[in-house]
Formats: structure tokens, sequence, C-alpha cells
């Protein structure tokens, strides 16, 4: 189901930035991919009216609420409800974070919402309310954005890149709790990135942008279990694997998630038993057996086949196929000799997983 | 002395009509300037500056021109209010506001060009009409400029001489001013006079100087830490 539909051309001068027909679903989070030129953040601006009219022709109809754009009409950005957060440099300055936060629920839209309380614990921002962006990390300036839109009540949230200049731990933090909003809000929001390991962690559905055009629209499930695909290299690093919750462990700290007949344990989280959990494998973290070992401090050993291998610079990328879902392995030209691998080959991995659903930064 | 309060008195209604009848028509024209994308502003930015460069007798001699009801615009001017421009204080007034509106918008143009437009952007997206966004992003980012734009218009209106010269002449209570008073002091060897207006103006001036260094110094950033 379809809630946005918008075809859309933008010119520069001469150039053309963007030349598309785009639908948006009315459901979870859509990601927007591609190199950057692609035009992803273009059409975001498109679609929030900031484009000046003289460059953009198109349309823009919400199913909802209407046309936003039309060749003889452009409703201005503010009437749109729109929530958008960019790579920097949005918070007022002359404003506390506290109020940089009333400014937004002062003009709420009217989509839907949580209280101000509930915001500021999940992003983490009670000890910074009082300070000023200047005083902020990156990453907490976009923890502050981020919280700032979604105290806006937007009925769409588009997100430009908003992670692309932090470090890790900050990506990290920022992605659990942005899984968090997702779960307990029921708003469409737009992700554009170039980084294939945030797209897997938070899209349900992605785009594939080149060149002021979407070169395809999957299902985020199609596309992991795409084996053409996910062999391109850059998607190679990290993996996602779809899981559901089968049991907590409370003694242990340690819950159960199920994949197919398997069972892989992670650090306990909140989510309730058969709640689908996402799954992030870094190639890094897995290694290989011939056979499971007994006794061992990594806990999770899955049954998998060798789909393919590829010779990558003295070391072999090896893709795991393990319950019609896949997931890599980067090994030394050596272990693979040692194991004998081939495609098609039964092997054991060892993994250490990290699950995607746990809640807010500050629980950790 | 009774003479020279009503020359101050004309002066500082003359400083305060000007800056504020251009903090009213000048920003709007600041701001056009500073962020359209219109040709139009490569023509307009030097011609707005052209009161910066130009001799004020220069400026003072075509206003004078302007405002003779030979003119098309002194005579429609006389038609309309009944009383010529020349030499009255609403002359002076239009020729300080042409050789003050430099003063005004140079400033404002600065601040108002460092305004990130992100946060412009930021604050459409969070539902504020442009006037909601007039007065709550872009008015408290510009305040240093909008301070430095008021001060130096007041004080450049208070100072200037050769085109009140021209167009203004030295009626006491119309358009007599107090840098022609201490013109005329200097003249008729009245030093005493001359001594307190000068010595006035520059106490004035330095004052408002040292009052915009210091209002517009930089903060330290996030200096309310403490409370968090």
């Amino acid at each position: 189901m379809s809630f946005l539909t918008a075809v859309l051309s933008v010119k520069q001068g001469a150039k053309t930035l963007l030349a598309t027909p785009f639908e948006l679903q009315a459901q979870g989070v859509t990601a927007l991919f591609g190199p950057s030129g692609a035009g992803k953040t273009t059409l975001l601006r498109a679609l929030a009216g900031l484009i000046p009219d003289q460059q953009t022709r198109g349309s823009v109809i919400h199913s909802q609420y209407g046309p936003w754009e039309t060749e003889h009409f452009h409703l201005a950005p503010e009437k749109r409800g729109i929530g958008l957060v960019f790579q920097h440099q949005q918070l007022f300055p002359h404003l506390t974070v506290s109020e940089n936060l009333r400014y937004a629920q002062k003009r709420q839209h009217d989509g839907p919402k949580l209280a101000f309380d509930e915001i500021v614990s999940i992003f983490g921002l009670g000890p910074l309310l009082m300070r000023h962006p200047q005083a902020l990390s990156g990453g907490e300036s976009q923890r502050a954005a981020l919280a700032r839109a979604l105290i806006n009540a937007p009925r769409l949230l588009l997100m430009d890149e908003p992670l692309a200049a932090l470090d890790w731990a900050a990506r990290t933090e920022i992605l659990s709790a942005l899984s968090h909003i997702k779960t307990e809000l029921q708003l469409p929001m737009v992700y554009v990135s170039h980084q294939w390991d945030e797209v897997i962690q938070l899209a349900d559905h992605v785009q594939m942008m080149e060149q002021g055009k979407i070169l395809r629209s999957d299902p985020l499930a199609a596309l992991t279990t795409d084996i053409d695909f996910i062999t391109q290299e850059q998607r190679l690093a990290s993996a996602i694997l779809m899981t559901q919750v089968s049991s907590h462990l409370p003694d242990e700290r340690l819950t159960e998630l199920a994949l197919g007949d398997q069972t892989i344990l992670v650090p306990m989280i909140t989510a309730k038993p058969s709640t689908d959990v996402r799954l992030l494998i870094r190639m890094l973290d897995v290694s290989l057996v011939a056979e499971p070992v007994a006794r061992s401090s990594i806990l999770n050993t899955l049954a998998c086949r060798v789909a393919h291998i590829k010779d990558h610079e003295g070391a072999a990328l090896v893709l795991l196929a393990c319950e019609g879902q896949f997931f890599n392995a980067r090994i030394t030209a050596r272990s693979k000799r040692l194991l004998e691998l081939e495609v098609g080959q039964p092997i054991f991995a060892q993994i250490k997983a990290t699950a995607l659903n746990s809640p807010g930064p500050q629980d950790g | 002395m009774e003479q020279d309060l009503i020359t101050l008195g004309t002066s500082i209604r003359l400083a305060s009509f000007t800056t504020i009848i251009l903090a009213i028509f000048g920003t709007p024209l600041a701001w056009w300037l500073a962020r359209s994308q219109s040709p139009l502003t490569v023509l307009c930015i030097p011609l707005l500056a052209l009161p910066l460069v130009l001799p004020p007798t220069v400026i003072g001699f075509y206003l004078l021109l302007a405002f003779s009801p030979q003119h098309f615009f002194g005579a429609a001017w006389l038609d309309w209010f009944g009383s010529s421009l020349a030499f009255s204080f609403e002359g002076l007034l239009l020729g300080s506001l042409v050789y003050s509106l430099p003063f005004y918008i140079q400033p404002m143009v600065v601040a108002f060009k460092a305004i990130p437009g992100t946060l412009l952007d930021a604050a459409k997206t969070l539902g504020a009409g442009w006037l909601d966004r007039f007065f709550t992003v872009i008015l408290p980012l510009s305040k240093n400029g909008l301070l430095i734009a008021t001060t130096l218009t007041f004080t450049h209106t208070l100072g200037e001489f050769g085109i009140v010269l021209m167009i203004g002449g030295n009626l006491p209570g119309e358009t007599r001013v107090l840098s022609i008073a201490l013109f005329d002091y200097v003249e008729t060897l009245n030093y005493d006079k001359a001594h307190l207006l000068a010595a006035g103006l520059v106490g004035f001036s330095l004052l408002a100087m040292v009052l915009i260094q210091w209002l517009t110094k930089d903060r330290p950033a996030g200096h309310t830490d403490d409370l968090g």
C-alpha cells in the first residue's frame, strides 16, 4: 500500500538532478540507498517542498492529505507536516536543547506522537537539556535533532544521512534508538544513506537510487536473500539475519532467538517472545569450523552451507547460507586451504551476535 | 545654551527617525540582498554602497536638484504636502535615509548571509511560517548585526555634515544640527562652545562603540553547562 506518490523532475540550470517516479509505503522505514550524487538528498528536499518552485516539475500526492505539489500548486513546507533531519547544523544555536524541543512541541503537526519525557529518555537527552548546541558532541546533536523532529509529531519523517558524520559508537546508539521508535510509533520514515550496514539495520523497504532515478525497489528481506545482490563488494562487511525471540533466560541475562530450526543466544533484550528481531552479523565476528566445538567461549554455532567463495586481497570471503538467509565470513587463504572449502559444502559458523531492537541508549 | 539644546534635539530627532525608518524598510531589503539569487542584486549592491564612496557634496547637490520644484519629484512633493522639501526637516530626513542606507544595509546583509540555510529549512519543516521564522530564528540570530547596523546608522546620521549643508541649510529648530552648529562656532571663533559640542560628540560616539563591542562580544559556548 503506497500512501505517497511522486513524479518529480528537478533541474538546476541545464543539469537534471532528479527525474523519477517515486512511491512510498505507509508502513515502516524506506531506505533510499545509492552513491553520493545519486539525487537522494534532492528527492527528500523536493518531498519536503524545500526546492525553489522554478526548478521543480511534477507532482507529489499524499493519499490521505491530498496534493502537496502539482503543476500549479505548491504547498509550503511548513504545512506538509514533515519531519526532516540532516547531517549537521540544524539545532537553533540561540536556544538550549530543551528550548529547541519546546519549539517543535509548540508547533506540532498531527502525526503520531510520543510524550516529551519519553522521547527525552529514548534519546538519552536528560543531562543535555540545559546545554546550547555549541556544547554538544556530534552524536549528542544528532540525538537532539531526531528528538526535536519526533516531538514535532510529523506525518512522515525524512532523514538525510543523519549518522554520516558520526563515529561507530554514536551511530550504534542512535540506530538502536531509531529501531525502538520504529516499534513504538506508526510513523512512516524515509532514511537516506550510502552505508549498507545502516540500511540493513533499519529499513523494511529499500529503493536503490542512481543518477537521479530509482533503479529498483524491494522489501529488505528480498534483498538479504538475493545472492547476486549481496555478493557485490560493499554489502559483504555485515549482514542481517531475521530472527524471532523464542525465550528469555533472565538468570544468565541471555535471550534465545530462533533462526529457522536453529537457535542463537544474545545478551538479554526486552522484546517479547515471538517478536521479530534483526541480528547484525559482522563479517569479522564470524569464524568457521569443520565440526561443532563442544567447549568454547563462543556460544553460537550455526550449521551452514558454503554458498559462494571469493578470493580477496590474500583472504577469502565466504558467503554462508543458513536457513535460507545469508551472512559472510572473512578467513585467511590458509584457513580456506585447511578447511578445504568448496561451494555447497556444509560448514559450522561460530558467531558473536548483536541483537538490534534493544531499547534506547541509556539502557545500553 | 538653549539654542544648543534645540540643535541637539533636532539632531537626535533626525538620527532616531532615520534609524527607525531604515530598520523598517532596510531590513527586508537587506534580506533580499543577502538571500535572493536574482541577478538584480549584483546591480543593487554597488548602487546602495555608492554613498560610502561619493563625496557627500555630490549627493547633496543631486538631492537639492531633485527637491527643487522645477524637478518632477520636488514638484510632486509640493503638490501632495504643500511645502517644499529643500531646507526642511523632511528633506533632511530623506537625505539622511539615502546617505545612511549603506551603514544599515551592509551589517544586516553580512548578518543575514551568516545564517545557515539548514536552520531555516529546519524551522520550515517544524511548522514555522515566514513571520514566525523571522521573529524566532532570523532576528535572534542576527542580533549582533542589528545592533551594529542601528548604532552605526544613528551615530553616522548624527555626524554627517556635507549633505546637510547642501540640502538643509541652517534653520534653528528645523534643520540646524550639531555638526553645522559646530562649524558655525568655529567660523565665529567661539571656541568654548565648539569644544563643548566637539567633545560631546566624541564622548557619545566612543560610548556607542564601546557599547557595541561589549554587547556583541562572543560569550563562551555552553555557558549554562553547570546547570545540567
